[in-house]
């Protein structure tokens, strides 16, 4: 046999996978071959200087820095997987397509906008055609969601400034997992189903209001919002002039869900009112990431009071801190949940003709 | 069920405590294994824990037909060839066992510029085991992790055709290869007889 039908097959003779017949074969040919049989040496001393090698040790940091992105990953993974908008009851939908057609807004028709557009965007809505929504769609929209669990409101809610991991979006409202079978590495796999967190979402209704005299209107707003519900906050923004020369302030209120249609009634009596628009903002991933985190610090802090050491004291300390943050803003995120936060611009307009 | 199997099915229901202990098990493994891909602690560290992470996030495809430190191997060796193609792809790096092709076509063996160090050198340990992870670093992704799977971490040809998602026929073939590109290497720097 030629050395070089030899040659390949002394590293697997090296690791002792060759056949009987071809070992025969192999140490026939090495008996009269020199080169060969230095080859092999060569090879075998190789295996010894590379198996010999001396391996960096692993550093100390490894495994807390590991154990803390573990945690990190678990909340990750614990995304509410079967998270479907909940079904409303309605009154939300009901009070806006009767306001605005009390409004008197022709359906099919758009918002007034103009001038203001810039005013209705804030961080949450940066996008300019979500300045007009057509009346008729918002109807049409409400009386679908109403009608079905399956439907979503679609440009009406918003989405605002989630991450990417955020599954839901409004128009992939139900989060179906990842098909395994289009991941391009073979070890992807759609994520454990570990938990369930209740789907946060808060309500945001934007009204605009043309008045005619700012101070009294914002007083009107204040004292309408006053008389709903004690727990209602109003907070007041600041006085914008648009580019006709028109004045708007915005007043904010947080109002319990079981007051909505009664204020948004009362305020449309305090001017010309446009129709409401609504908005959504998911804070079930937030939500999510807060519960976890929180939970997950108690436990450190936990294992960490059974040791009772001494040298673990900062860190404990340190740790009830963050959790006190997490624990807030849980708290907050709960409580952005159960109200509706309405945005009241009062306009008033200069005589322009 | 062993106690291994054990620690994966609570992994699996987002145990990260169970998760901890095959880490605790595998964790010196990996990270020289990453090592030897990388060719610095630095990268090494990163690509453990990423490697780690994502066995974490993907345990459901551990199917159980190898052992978790194979599987753990695979998801290393992607996780670190993976990031290797990425950087390539903006730094082109000479390879040792690829012929340099000219304009004509021909083929011809490549002229390195050597600043490797020199055998007296290299024979002390540390320098060595530099000197050779340089070459390794010159090498083709497949005939590395061969080198590496086989001579360094001295895994079997079941295993490694299990990392390398091949067959036994194409792991004896790379190994042979790579031996002889690198084996040629050494006797050129003296550094075997």
């Amino acid at each position: 046999m030629r050395c070089e039908h030899i040659k390949e097959l002394l590293s697997p003779y090296l690791d002792q996978v060759t056949d009987e017949r071809e070992n025969q074969l192999i140490e026939a040919h090495l008996d009269g071959c020199e080169n060969c049989r230095q080859e092999l040496k060569q090879l075998q001393q190789m295996h010894a200087l590379l198996c010999n090698l001396d391996a960096p040790q692993i550093p100390e940091s490894f495994a807390d820095d590991l154990h803390w992105r573990l945690l990190k990953e678990r909340r990750r993974l614990i995304v509410p997987t079967d998270l479907k908008r909940p079904r409303r009851q309605g009154w939300i939908a009901a009070a806006v397509a009767g306001l605005a057609l009390a409004a008197g807004i022709l359906a099919s028709s758009f918002l007034p906008v103009g001038n203001i557009a810039h005013l209705w965007q804030d961080d949450t809505n940066k996008q300019d055609n979500h300045a007009k929504v057509a009346v008729e769609d918002i109807i049409q929209r409400f009386q679908a969601w109403r009608g079905s669990d399956e439907e979503q409101p679609g440009q009406v809610a918003e989405a605002p400034g989630t991450e990417e991991q955020v599954p839901q979006k409004n128009e992939q409202p139900v989060v179906e997992p990842p098909d395994p079978a289009n991941s391009n590495n073979d070890v992807e796999e759609p994520p454990l189903e570990v938990a369930q967190v209740e789907p946060k979402i808060a309500d945001v209704v934007k009204y605009r209001i043309k008045v005619d005299s700012l101070a009294g209107s914002v007083d009107r707003v204040l004292a309408i919002a006053a008389a709903s519900e004690a727990d209602s906050t109003v907070a007041t923004g600041t006085t914008m002039t648009a580019m006709n020369g028109s004045a708007t302030r915005e007043v904010t209120i947080k109002v319990p869900r079981s007051q909505v249609e009664q204020v948004l009634a009362q305020l449309s009596s305090v001017g010309s009112a446009s129709a409401p628009m609504t908005e959504q903002v998911e804070l079930t991933e937030q939500y999510s990431e807060a519960v976890m985190t929180f939970e997950a610090i108690n436990e450190e802090i936990k294992k960490l009071e059974a040791l009772g050491r001494e040298e673990d004291q900062a860190r404990i300390e340190s740790l009830k801190q963050q959790s006190q943050y997490w624990s807030n803003k849980k708290t907050q995120i709960e409580r952005d949940a159960s109200v509706v936060t309405l945005k009241v611009f009062l306009v008033e307009e200069e005589a322009q003709h | 069920m062993t106690i291994e199997e054990q620690l994966v099915k609570k992994s699996l229901q987002g145990d990260t405590a169970a998760f901890e202990e095959l880490v605790a098990q595998y964790q010196s493994k990996i990270y020289a294994l990453a090592y030897r891909y990388m060719g610095n602690e630095e990268d090494a560290y990163d690509m453990s824990q990423e490697a780690f992470i994502k066995a974490f996030r993907s345990l459901r495809s551990f199917k159980g037909d190898s052992s978790f430190g194979t599987w753990m191997y695979r998801v290393t060796t992607n996780v670190c060839l993976d990031e290797l193609r990425r950087r390539k792809r903006r730094v082109y790096t000479l390879s040792l066992d690829e012929p340099l092709a000219t304009k004509e076509g021909d083929e011809v063996e490549k002229e390195l510029a050597d600043t490797s160090p020199t055998a007296d050198v290299i024979y002390e340990q540390k320098e060595f085991s530099q000197y050779i992870q340089s070459l390794l670093d010159q090498m083709k992704p497949e005939h590395k992790s061969a080198i590496i799977l086989r001579d360094i971490m001295e895994l079997s040809y079941e295993e490694m055709a299990e990392v390398l998602n091949c067959s036994m026929g194409t792991v004896k073939s790379r190994l042979s290869r790579a031996r002889e590109a690198l084996r040629k290497k050494l006797v050129e720097k003296e550094l075997l007889p």
